[in-house]
């Protein structure tokens, strides 16, 4: 039986400051897929990410976002969000003041529309927090105030484990971890994969990531323009090669 | 008694007058009518006496000692005590006056609810002996056409300190005066003050610290959200007294915007008089960091949820500081969206 289509990117331009950005990009995502979207520095992947959720600094130009069958090119992040997408920050914020803990039930009773069971809650998180090794007195400190790389990071897929989203887009989750988190990190992921047959599109320079999971498609993104789609091998080709072919393609 | 124009809350050195920033004048009613609490919670280690008074105690608010009179309560402390908790109902419009004295190394903490409709008007005036621990917390929820007006003074000894958590959601408008004497060495004065101004709502504060002690330490922090149309006023003084030597003194604000036409007036004023202390202040007053919408907004929770959420966590910081865990969680439910903040008739 054939996917359905998750996610519809359609001849997407994209601009921030009067700068384009982004040109013509084209991206379909299954239900269940897994994406991977590479490409040198400054090549528009976080771009790509913070249009697709929505960020109001980045302007669409032209072309149209659908997602579960909606077109939402115009909605705003929280409208996305509740429709089912997830971006994992490069960088996450720190809300001094609104702990995890407070943070997570009160995101899950407006994503659901639905007060949340505290005891139901409380063993969601505490299952989600010993699978990421976060020690269980995170839940109660301000988020991502204070903590390090790797904390902010876990804390990032902690909310993809308790949102469980349809799509996840994982923005350079695994940069600057050291072996050990992203083997938690790794974990996470694919247990957000198996548990809920979640899709995702996986924003990354390395490919240390990408061995928690079956890549089922790559692109490959150079100057704001996709310039090459393919399958896994495509990570490959790049580890071995590095992206001087992909970049001549888009000087073409 | 109906007044006109009293002068509440007046800055200790003047700044021009056309700043309107030295004091507050208040028309209104000074109620005449006595609110004795309900006492919700008096530990044995405690004695709560009627109409006994402690004298000698500054205020900061100006000529409204003028007008107080009537009935008080009185608690002591000379040991290690669990919390007092008492509740204030003003409906009708009532004064109330509260005195506090905790003993040589005693501590002393109470808990006050301010609740009602009708113009509160509450008096507390504090004596902590050496060594001893004054630990005050303040929720105060009355009506929201109510005028609110709040006298606290305390006299610090040696080694003593006071803390004070005032958690101010109601009255339309509301005066808050706080002066605290350090006057004995190593003593120590912390408050955690926050305040949410509705709609149309006013909130004018006077904080005095004066410094004489050798050693002693202050520490303001005022957390507030001002909606739509709402006016702010805080005035904060530490005066660093000669003799003061190795005095500290900080002075904070914390202030959320949210809607439009607010007006928030400041005016920090460190006071010295010795060379060897040390006076801060900081403010950091602002909307909602469109960063932080995104961020919040990427999780499901919308502009308006997200600035409800992080008005909440700035109030929910300033009750983590209140002793009691009944009072703890009564300020929850007053902070709580359900909350509607009590409306006036």
């Amino acid at each position: 039986m054939s996917k359905s289509t998750l996610l519809s990117v359609n001849n997407l331009n994209v601009s921030i400051d009067d700068k384009h950005i982004l040109h013509d990009v084209n991206m379909q995502i299954n239900e269940g897929e897994a994406h991977v979207l590479m490409g040198p520095n400054g090549a528009g992947k976080s771009t790509l990410g913070y249009a697709l959720m929505g960020n109001p600094q980045y302007t669409i130009d032209s072309g149209s976002i659908v997602f579960s069958g909606e077109d939402i090119t115009e909605e705003s992040p929280d409208k996305r969000a509740k429709a089912g997408m997830f971006l994992s920050f490069q960088t996450p914020l720190e809300v001094p003041g609104l702990t995890v803990e407070s943070f997570l039930r009160s995101a899950l009773e407006q994503r659901t529309g639905k007060r949340i069971k505290l005891l139901d809650f409380k063993k969601k998180l505490a299952a989600a927090m010993e699978l990421l090794q976060l020690d269980p007195s995170y839940a109660k400190r301000d988020l991502n105030v204070g903590f390090s790389g790797g904390e902010k990071k876990k804390t990032e897929i902690l909310q993809l484990l308790m949102f469980r989203p349809k799509l996840a887009i994982l923005d350079e989750t695994d940069s600057g971890l050291d072996v050990d988190a992203v083997r938690l990190v790794s974990k996470g992921i694919k247990t957000y994969l198996e548990e809920e047959n979640g899709a995702l599109l996986v924003i990354t320079h390395s490919t240390r990531i990408l061995d928690a999971f079956d890549i089922d498609k790559t692109h490959v993104i150079v100057d704001g323009h996709i310039v090459a789609d393919g399958d896994a091998s495509v990570v490959d080709d790049i580890n071995e090669n590095g992206y001087e072919k992909y970049i001549e393609l888009a000087g073409k | 008694m109906t007044t006109e124009n009293i002068i509440l809350n007046p800055l200790p050195v003047k700044t021009w007058n056309s700043l309107k920033l030295n004091e507050a004048k208040y028309s209104g009613d000074i109620p005449t009518a006595t609110c004795i609490p309900e006492v919700k919670k008096i530990p044995e280690e405690l004695e709560l006496t009627h109409n006994e008074v402690i004298d000698n105690i500054s205020s900061a608010a100006g000529e409204l000692s003028t007008f107080l009179a009537g009935e008080s309560v009185l608690i002591e402390s000379g040991s290690d005590a669990s919390p007092a908790v008492l509740d204030y109902d003003f409906t009708g419009g009532k004064t109330a006056r509260l005195f506090l004295h905790a003993k040589d190394n005693a501590t002393l903490p109470v808990s006050v609810i301010m609740t009602g409709k009708g113009t509160a008007v509450l008096e507390i005036k504090i004596l902590a002996e050496a060594g001893s621990t004054v630990d005050l917390s303040v929720v105060q929820s009355v009506g929201s056409g109510s005028d609110v007006i709040t006298d606290i003074g305390c006299t610090c000894e040696a080694n003593a300190t006071f803390n004070l958590t005032k958690l101010e959601l109601g009255g339309k408008s509301e005066y808050v005066a706080v002066s605290v004497d350090l006057s004995g060495e190593h003593s120590s004065f912390s408050a955690n003050a926050g305040y949410r101004v509705k709609t149309n709502q006013s909130h004018d504060m006077n904080y005095v610290v004066r410094h004489t002690g050798k050693k002693t330490e202050s520490n303001i922090f005022a957390s507030g959200i001002l909606e739509n149309d709402s006016t702010k006023l805080f005035r904060g003084t530490i005066d660093l007294i000669k003799g003061c030597a190795g005095a500290k003194g900080t002075e904070n604000e914390d202030i959320l915007l949210l809607g439009d036409n607010q007006v928030n007036q400041t005016i920090p004023l460190i006071l010295c008089n010795e060379e060897d202390v040390e006076g801060n202040h900081g403010a950091s007053i602002g909307r909602l960091d469109d960063n932080i919408i995104f961020y919040l907004g990427s999780r499901g929770i919308s502009p308006g949820a997200a600035e409800d959420i992080i008005a909440h966590a700035k109030l929910d910081a300033i009750i983590s500081h209140i002793p009691d865990d009944e009072v703890k969680a009564l300020a929850h439910s007053l902070i709580s969206p359900e909350a509607d903040g009590g409306e006036d008739a």
